[in-house]
């Protein structure tokens, strides 16, 4: 039988004798990553011999010395990586909207551009950017038969090659910080974002500023979030007094009887406030519970 | 501060180890590495020259001293209230439940020195990020990252001469009773703080230090003392018990 320890793996007989000592190396680091990989048969005895065996081969001050290195290295594997990175996110979030807006009028002006020389081309507009950007003229396309469009020089195709490779470029990025951002999101708040899109999730963030902001807000600003543009206006007295921010545009409340959704919206942006709070002072992962109790509530007040 | 003065004159009568007079030394040994001067108390900094949360450093012979703020941490609350139990000393192993940022393990670490050492469990990221950094300057901290309700996920530390929960849990009685039952060696001493007002609002803090006390002592436990807090800790208490053969 046999039980892991921070500087080996302990065998013990049936009698709960210690047998042999299989010792990791003299590296914490290392003796971390053997001990999260081996086998443990929970034996209590180890307990009671570890430290008279391992002062066989440490000196008192350089056991407990590997012993705390140890436990950093093995708590480190077993932490998030949630702290600071939401001010990453938010960074990241805020431009991925850019990202969005910019492949998107990239790919249009590409498509635009592309079909005065081959106007019977019919693909979407971000497969036909690969095209070019793989293949240039049409003359290259395997699909090519034979066309009404514009002839090109070779310095027309190039600059149009380019420019192809470019808004193709823009759109993968625009994916793979979409996906950066959603599992980003879910590390630093799980509880909020299993509350709403991650994408929506981390827009929040970004309104708020910080995670620890967004854990200090009350339901109600938090039910104002992205709303501060209609405030301004209000404020200036030049429009109505804003009663949603982006809570108001999520599938959840958008789910419920238009006279019922403020009512949804209040319940909504408590259960976030909740969430955040979670997500900040504990870091404990509680969505499941969290998400049932606010569609239960939703189910009541659909009614 | 009624109990800082009852402690100057607790100094002069009680202490354990009143020695290293004759010179700059007046201040008194109270236990092994605790000492009180002027009504506070003070440990001797493990890393001269690093502070852990902003307290104050003092020179005595040669030696750097940081005070230990009752205000801060609850084991220096219950020194100054005269808990008798102090079974702290250089070499012991600890372990510790709620560790947070290291403020009053900073002080066991001080005490226990080197040959000593503070496992000390901790579930806020935030917080244990803190503790990570001061456990890698003293080098007798080792910061476990769980939850001290599921001991199953460290099962593997060794046996403690002390079991120290401070946790602020409602079941925290329990929770330390579950770690002590594994992790605490025979003859050994549990401490559990009792914050009255996170275990029922309602009730009287002394009835509920009475009920948490009774829990421990039904189970192989001896209830040694309880401390009350008070002033330095509203509606706080140290309980300590010592686990039978
Ligand atoms: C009152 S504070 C501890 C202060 C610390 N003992 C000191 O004096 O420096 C309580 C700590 O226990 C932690 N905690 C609460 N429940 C816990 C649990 N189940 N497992 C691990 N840590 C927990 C909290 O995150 C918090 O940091």
């Amino acid at each position: 039988m046999k039980a892991r320890s921070p500087i080996g793996i302990f065998e013990f007989d049936e009698k709960g004798i210690v047998r042999n000592i299989e010792l990791f190396e003299k590296d914490p680091e290392k003796a971390a990553e053997y001990f999260i990989q081996s086998a443990d048969d929970g034996q209590d005895q180890m307990r009671e011999n570890f430290r008279a065996y391992a002062l066989k081969h440490f000196s008192e001050e350089d056991l407990n010395a590997f012993i705390s290195e140890f436990c950093i290295a093995l708590s480190k594997k077993m932490m998030s990586g949630a702290v600071g990175k939401d001010k990453l996110i938010i960074q990241a979030s805020n431009a991925l909207e850019e990202l969005v807006k910019i492949s998107n009028t990239l790919l249009m002006r590409t498509a635009e551009w592309f079909s005065l020389h081959y106007p019977e081309c019919k693909k979407n507009n971000e497969t036909l950017a690969e095209y070019i950007a793989k293949y240039g003229r049409r003359e290259n396309w395997p699909e090519f038969k034979g066309s009404l469009g514009v002839e090109i020089s070779e310095e027309d195709e190039t600059v149009l090659k380019t420019f192809a490779s470019l808004a193709y470029d823009a759109h993968e990025q625009k994916k793979r910080q979409e996906s950066y951002v959603k599992i980003g999101m879910k590390k630093v708040a799980p509880n909020f974002a299993s509350l709403m899109e991650p994408l929506l999730a981390a827009r929040f963030l970004a309104a708020a500023g910080s995670m620890e902001k967004l854990a200090k807000m009350s339901s109600s600003s938090i039910q104002l979030l992205g709303a501060e543009k209609a405030l301004f206006r209000h404020l200036r007295n030049k429009g109505r007094s804003p009663k949603y921010g982006m809570i108001y545009v999520s599938n959840l409340v958008q789910s419920v009887p238009e006279d019922k959704r403020g009512k949804a919206a209040r319940a909504y942006a408590t259960k976030l406030m909740l969430a955040a709070r979670i997500d900040y002072f504990s870091g404990r992962d509680e969505s499941a519970k969290i998400k049932k109790e606010l569609e239960d509530e939703i189910k009541i007040i659909k009614g | 501060m009624n109990a800082v003065s009852e402690w100057t004159r607790r100094c002069a009568s009680v202490c354990l180890r009143c020695s290293k007079t004759g010179g700059a030394w007046t201040m008194k040994e109270l236990s092994d590495g605790i000492f009180a001067d002027k009504g506070k108390l003070y440990t001797e900094n493990l890393v001269p020259g690093i502070k852990v949360y902003g307290e104050a450093l003092a020179k005595k012979d040669g030696k750097e001293l940081r005070e230990w703020d009752p205000t801060r941490s609850k084991m220096a609350a219950a020194i100054m209230k005269k808990i008798k139990t102090i079974p702290l000393k250089e070499g012991s192993i600890i372990f510790y439940l709620g560790a947070a940022s290291g403020t009053t393990i900073s002080h066991f670490s001080d005490i226990v020195k080197r040959s000593g050492l503070i496992y000390g469990i901790e579930f806020a990221e935030r917080v244990f990020r803190n503790l990570i950094e001061i456990a890698g300057q003293r080098k007798n901290i080792a910061p476990l990252f769980a939850d001290a309700r599921l001991p199953e996920k460290y099962f593997w530390v060794e046996d403690c001469d002390i079991v120290y929960a401070d946790i602020a849990q409602p079941d925290q009685t329990e929770i330390a009773l579950r770690n002590a039952h594994i992790f605490l060696k025979k003859g050994g001493f549990l401490f559990v703080t009792m914050k009255a007002r996170s275990i029922d609002v309602t009730k009287d803090p002394k009835q509920i230090y009475k009920e948490e006390a009774a829990k421990i002592s039904g189970k192989n436990y001896k209830i040694i003392e309880v401390v009350d807090l008070e002033p330095f800790e509203d509606s706080h208490a140290m309980i300590v018990a010592e686990k039978g053969q």
